[in-house]
């Protein structure tokens, strides 16, 4: 019986893994272009925004100083929400893209630093309008720790919902911690607040400390607006269940 | 954490985009063989006697079907010797098996009755027997077409140094979803197996009509009866030995598959097993050079298939059951309050940048790759890719591996707690 001679197909072993390699780099080049359109995106969306706020000043400054009355308020709560929705939407995408990537943290972390300080910016204008208006409105500044929060998502979670229930009658700042060691201006919120854990809620300048539960939260965000339907539906479910418990 | 996880995932991508690639180039490298080959199909310049062995364990429902298909082979019946081994059966095989004795007298068919031992004590027990110069296995439940024999004959003739022929194995009558899937898994790897056949790299005899030289089996000592998969083992023997295994690509054998997720598991559980105590026992021809690209390519591929199907179980908990907890935890903690999220649930706000290009890219490089291996896998064994609909593709795609990655978890993990195992 003849024993074959073995063979080596080194040269197909070498081509074959010489285009996975190529294709493999083409895969990282085109995750690099990607990234750097994605912080172009972020840049140009973060510059409109600050247009965006510019406008907001001008109309709550025209309103409170020039025309003295809230008759226009509905231009600026407008303006305001879109603004704020554009915020909120870019935000999101800035924490997906940077959890994505691993190039260009530097950049990530300038613009997520930007995005924070509009955050507070855009909240501090929101109270202002809020005063000027005498809007049915609830503020919530969010405080989470993207690195150091095992418990913060579930905050986040319960937040969206109201969000999505009651859509312009709340609206959530979320301030990422993380950022104070480059941000002193959420260093100063935290001082001013004595916030030392996480998550943390300010709502109408009370603090909630831990995650708010879907209830809790529930029961402060429809105490202080009258007119949603969405709030007359919660009261009335809170009611229901109140009942079926005593029996 | 992260990078690791990122880290790995990225190999896994490499390594499966490695082997899909390798195999496209040798197909294109070997195409024209492949072409001629599929025409050259020529009777035996003579007829040497075989002996077919059918050993049978409970199996009163195929085994009639199984010999009936042997003795309609186009073979000079004078040079065909049936042996059916009951292994034990405690149905009636043994009766049935008398009953197609009693029906052709004419035919040279012997019963062996031997207690439960296995499958591979009775293929040893029917090469006592055995006056053939070739020496077939035939599982029970396949059923062998009539011009197989022929060819393998013919392949033996031209080229005398091989030591053994495998046959282009398919699924019989396909009829649950289940079935399909294997139809198409059966269907790629008889490329994989010819492409193999060529670089000398087949691991594997399978039960379903293999055909070996008589002499050799016996030089080697017979089937492993310790082994799980006794075919499996038997190929590793001849390589170690170098012996020469092929592939006759137009010699058709049709075997029954199981038709339920159960009866897979077991089968591919059993399947799997096998391949890691040969793995283990042939360590030392893993890149081996001796050995050439079975040593250096075809091993290390086949502890890389474990590797892998770690790397795919850990890829679909992160991917699939981590996230699903997640929004369970997540409708729990809005006391499952779905009405919110209903309004945004056909709103469609599609951002080209949202698409993690580098994988999705590399992912559907590697889709693509399997649908070519596909398409020229039913080429190859004159299958139509719809003839069973096209339906089941989709889960043999996206789910069949994922699935048989588990098995093969499951069956690492048992052998590392050492849960003993039985044919």
């Amino acid at each position: 019986m003849v024993r074959i001679k073995r063979k080596l197909s080194s040269d197909k072993i070498i081509v074959a893994a010489v285009i996975s390699v190529l294709i493999f780099i083409l895969g990282i080049s085109l995750g690099v272009i990607l990234t750097n359109e994605r912080v172009n995106w972020l840049d140009e969306v973060n510059k409109e925004q600050e247009v965006a706020y510019q406008s907001v000043q001008l109309q709550a400054y025209f309103l409170s100083s020039i025309l003295n009355n809230n008759a226009s308020c509905s231009v600026l709560h407008a303006t305001l929400e879109d603004t704020i929705a554009d915020l909120d939407y870019s935000l999101d995408k800035l924490v997906e893209y940077d959890k994505d990537s691993r190039i260009k943290k530097d950049e990530f972390d300038l613009l997520k630093r930007r995005y924070t300080l509009d955050n507070i910016k855009y909240w501090l204008m929101a109270k202002q309008a809020k005063d000027i208006c005498e809007k049915d409105l609830v503020l919530v500044l969010y405080f989470y720790s993207g690195e150091n929060c095992s418990i913060c998502p579930d905050q986040g979670v319960i937040l969206t919902y109201f969000k999505k229930k009651l859509n312009d009658k709340l609206l959530v700042f979320p301030i990422d911690v993380d950022m104070a060691d480059d941000e002193p201006m959420i260093k100063l919120i935290q001082k001013a607040y004595k916030i030392y854990q996480y998550p943390t809620l300010i709502i109408d300048g009370i603090k909630y400390e831990g995650v708010t539960q879907k209830n809790d939260l529930g029961n402060i965000i429809c105490s202080d607006i009258e007119s949603d339907s969405a709030c007359t539906d919660y009261w009335m479910d809170v009611m229901s269940e109140a009942e079926n418990e005593t029996g | 954490m992260l990078l690791i996880t990122e880290i790995i995932l990225r190999g896994m991508y490499l390594t499966s985009l490695f082997f899909i690639v390798f195999w496209l180039l040798l197909y294109l490298s070997y195409r024209s063989n492949i072409k001629k080959q599929n025409k050259k199909v020529r009777n035996p310049s003579s007829y040497p006697k075989v002996t077919v062995v059918i050993p049978a364990y409970n199996e009163e429902t195929s085994i009639v079907g199984s010999v009936e298909s042997v003795l309609e082979l186009n073979y000079p019946k004078d040079n065909v010797e049936i042996i059916i081994v009951d292994d034990g059966s405690s149905d009636n095989t043994s009766k049935r098996a008398n009953d197609v004795i009693k029906r052709n007298p004419n035919r040279n068919i012997q019963l062996i009755k031997q207690k439960n031992k296995g499958k591979a004590h009775a293929l040893n027990n029917a090469m006592k027997a055995s006056k053939g110069e070739l020496f077939v296995c035939l599982d029970a439940d396949s059923y062998v077409d009539k011009d197989t024999l022929r060819k393998m004959v013919h392949m033996y003739q031209t080229e005398p140094d091989l030591a053994a022929i495998v046959p282009a194995m398919k699924v019989r009558n396909p009829r649950t979803l289940i079935q399909k899937i294997q139809r198409a898994e059966y269907i790629n790897s008889l490329l994989l197996i010819r492409l193999m056949s060529y670089m000398n790299c087949l691991y594997v005899t399978p039960g379903p009509f293999s055909l070996y030289k008589l002499d050799v089996l016996k030089k080697l000592g017979g089937f492993d009866e310790t082994n799980l998969t006794e075919d499996q083992e038997i190929a590793y023997r001849m390589q170690e030995s170098h012996y020469r295994i092929k592939h006759c690509p137009s010699a058709f054998v049709y075997t029954n598959s199981p038709d339920t997720i159960k009866g897979l598991y077991h089968q591919r559980n059993r399947w799997f097993s096998g391949s890691v105590q040969n793995i283990i026992k042939y360590r030392r021809l893993i890149f081996n050079r001796e050995y050439g690209d079975f040593g250096l390519f075809q091993l290390p591929l086949n502890v890389s298939a474990f590797l892998l199907a770690f790397g795919i179980v850990a890829f679909f908990i992160n991917f699939s059951i981590v996230p699903f907890f997640k929004e369970l935890k997540n409708l729990y903690l809005v006391g499952f309050d779905i009405t919110p999220y209903l309004k945004d649930f056909f709103k469609f706000n599609m951002n080209i940048l949202d698409f993690n290009i580098s994988f999705q890219f590399i992912i559907a490089i590697i889709f693509l790759a399997a649908i070519i291996v596909i398409l020229i896998a039913h080429r190859n064994s004159e299958a139509a890719v719809f003839k069973y609909g096209w339906i089941y593709i989709i889960p043999y795609l996206i789910f069949y591996y994922i699935f048989l990655s588990f098995i093969a978890v499951i069956v690492v993990v048992e052998m590392l707690i050492g849960r003993r195992k039985e044919w």
